[in-house]
């Protein structure tokens, strides 16, 4: 299955650090695309701009917003959203995508990534601004589910469904963050995956995989290992559905060599494509 | 409030306002302004409980996350600061400090725009001065870092408008070029922190001039002796180069010395090519 935007498979990428700079400019194609945290690059006209301009010129670029604080009743921030705009029309993005979650209100930016009530007020509420924010940028956003470590009683669904309400309110695709899912499905008691088979697959255009921490009450979302097994299981549970996807893995704290991270994108693409081969195998099998 | 929680808009509040207060969790679900939208006694009815964690600590999760966010932020802004005051102490201030000026960027890059004059008076008075200049010496920095990339002046153009405007000549100052008056003791511990050599602690006397340029987008650092290092402040800060000279010395340095220097410090990308150059800031 393609997703409904007719946006291409970008292959298997891994998210643009700092300490990789120098590397990804001497091996430019060493990954099929790069994503840009979007505010590291909107205030600067300084050497994070220039690399990234760099590698566009030859490896496809996404933008992943953390402050577009869509989930917020504050205004919008337009000036915000105009430098964004900018940005993805200077590096030529395939994408803009951010998160499912508020930053902050009556001006303050928290810098994290705060849960939401799912229920029907903040599903008009983010679907009303979602149609905004993409009316400014004039393409779709793409929101990914965040990991959260406290739930609302005021939740009247779960969060598979609210997003996949909110794709069709909006317009919006969805950015499937797999170690997300597993995470809150961990701090919440949710089942993984019924998750990933609630989430409407055509809307799917990207998919994130990271490491996460395991603190034995909870897990936390820290970006710094290596993608666990019970993620790579859920990660061919969705691409069985999605079909082939654009896939990117993050890796944020004690970040390893490029190369480290490079094998675990050659790994995505390894699990996909036997997945890929298990679910076409059986269909075969089936129509036999 | 309904029944199964708040409204959107007063949920964001309080979840703000518990998450954000210096004090902790527990401080801030007691706080006049979390307690006015929600008793602490009533949180089970907005956050749901599951598993080991209480809903205290679940919003303590958030909330143990805040602190962690900024201090790791400005320590990367500012690592000489950092290390002159110790990990405890730079704590306590970034505490403060954004307690004071909380972000309102999209972006963590601006959290520290402040601190410099902030940190000018925190703490005991005893080092203030040092500790503001450590801090002004790494915001000049960072700035410089992220400045817009822009066509520069070349030292032929710049032969060519001193020619032209003699001592009315006005320079327009490059965004990726900073220049400061600080305490020599302030490079010291920029220097001890790159060398990861011990930080000292005393002010010492006078002032040294320090310019920050940018080279293949890289930050780099000259010092200047007192002259030339008055004068190229004055020009950057929009006088014109006649008043500049008079600022920079009783008596005026040779015509010679002085077009040598400025076209060092064209090189050194200290003037932007296109604009009009303002008159003198408020600060100079």
């Amino acid at each position: 299955m393609r997703n409904r935007f007719g946006l291409p498979m970008l292959g298997y990428g891994v998210g643009l650090r700092t300490v990789h700079f120098a590397d990804h400019l001497e091996r430019p194609g060493a990954a099929d695309f790069v994503e840009a945290i979007t505010e590291n690059f909107l205030d600067t006209g300084g050497r994070p701009l220039h690399v990234l301009e760099r590698l566009a010129e030859r490896t496809p670029v996404v933008l992943h917003g953390v402050s577009m604080n869509v989930g917020s009743v504050d205004p919008l921030d337009l000036g915000y959203l105009r430098a964004v705009k900018a940005l993805a029309r200077r590096v030529d993005a395939r994408w803009v995508t951010d998160h499912l979650c508020w930053t902050g209100v009556a001006g303050r930016n928290t810098h994290d990534l705060l849960p939401l009530p799912r229920n029907e007020e903040t599903l008009a509420h983010v679907a009303a601004r979602l149609r905004v924010v993409q009316d400014l940028l004039e393409r779709p956003v793409h929101l990914e589910n965040p990991s959260t470590y406290l739930e609302l009683a005021s939740s009247t669904m779960g969060e598979a469904v609210f997003l996949g309400r909110l794709a069709d309110l909006s317009g919006c695709g969805l950015l499937v963050d797999v170690n997300n899912v597993f995470v809150s499905a961990f701090n919440h008691g949710w089942d993984a995956e019924a998750w990933i088979d609630a989430i409407p697959a055509d809307r799917v255009v990207q998919v994130h995989l990271a490491g996460h921490t395991d603190l034995g009450t909870h897990l936390l979302d820290t970006h710094s290992d290596h993608v666990r097994d019970e993620v790579w299981a859920l990660y061919a549970r969705l691409v069985r559905r999605t079909g082939p996807v654009t896939t990117l893995v993050e890796w944020d704290e004690e970040i390893p060599a490029l190369d480290v991270v490079l094998a675990e994108a050659r790994k995505a693409r390894a699990v996909a494509e036997a997945a890929l081969g298990d679910r076409d195998g059986h269909s075969e099998r089936e129509a036999a | 409030m309904t029944s199964a929680g708040l409204p959107l808009a007063t949920f964001q509040e309080w979840m703000q306002a518990v998450i954000v207060h210096p004090g902790g969790v527990d401080a801030g679900l007691r706080s006049l302004s979390a307690r006015q939208i929600l008793p602490a006694s009533r949180l089970g009815a907005v956050v749901r409980a599951h598993g080991a964690l209480s809903p205290v600590e679940r919003l303590g999760i958030y909330a143990s996350m805040y602190p962690l966010r900024t201090v790791e932020a400005l320590r990367s802004d500012y690592p000489a600061l950092a290390s002159l005051l110790g990990e405890e102490r730079f704590g306590a201030l970034v505490q403060e400090y954004v307690a004071a000026h909380p972000s309102t960027s999209f972006t963590l890059a601006r959290l520290g725009d402040r601190l410099p004059s902030f940190v000018a008076a925190w703490g005991p008075k005893r080092g203030q001065g040092l500790r503001a200049d450590v801090a002004r010496l790494e915001r000049a920095a960072a700035a410089v870092f992220d400045a817009a990339d822009v066509a520069l002046l070349d030292a032929p153009a710049l032969a060519a408008a001193l020619a032209s405007e003699g001592e009315s000549l006005r320079l327009l100052a490059a965004p990726a070029f900073a220049i400061l008056a600080v305490r020599p003791s302030a490079v010291a511990v920029l220097d001890a922190v790159l060398d990861d050599a011990p930080v000292p602690t005393s002010a010492g006397r006078g002032l040294v001039y320090v310019a920050f340029h940018r080279r293949d987008f890289t930050v780099l650092r000259r010092a200047l002796d007192p002259v030339s290092g008055r004068l190229l402040a004055a020009l950057v800060s929009g006088f014109p180069l006649g008043e500049a000279l008079a600022r920079a010395a009783r008596r005026r340095p040779p015509a010679r010395v002085v077009s040598g220097w400025l076209a060092e410090w064209s090189a050194l990308g200290a003037f932007a090519r296109a604009g009009v150059a303002p008159g003198p800031s408020a600060a100079s």
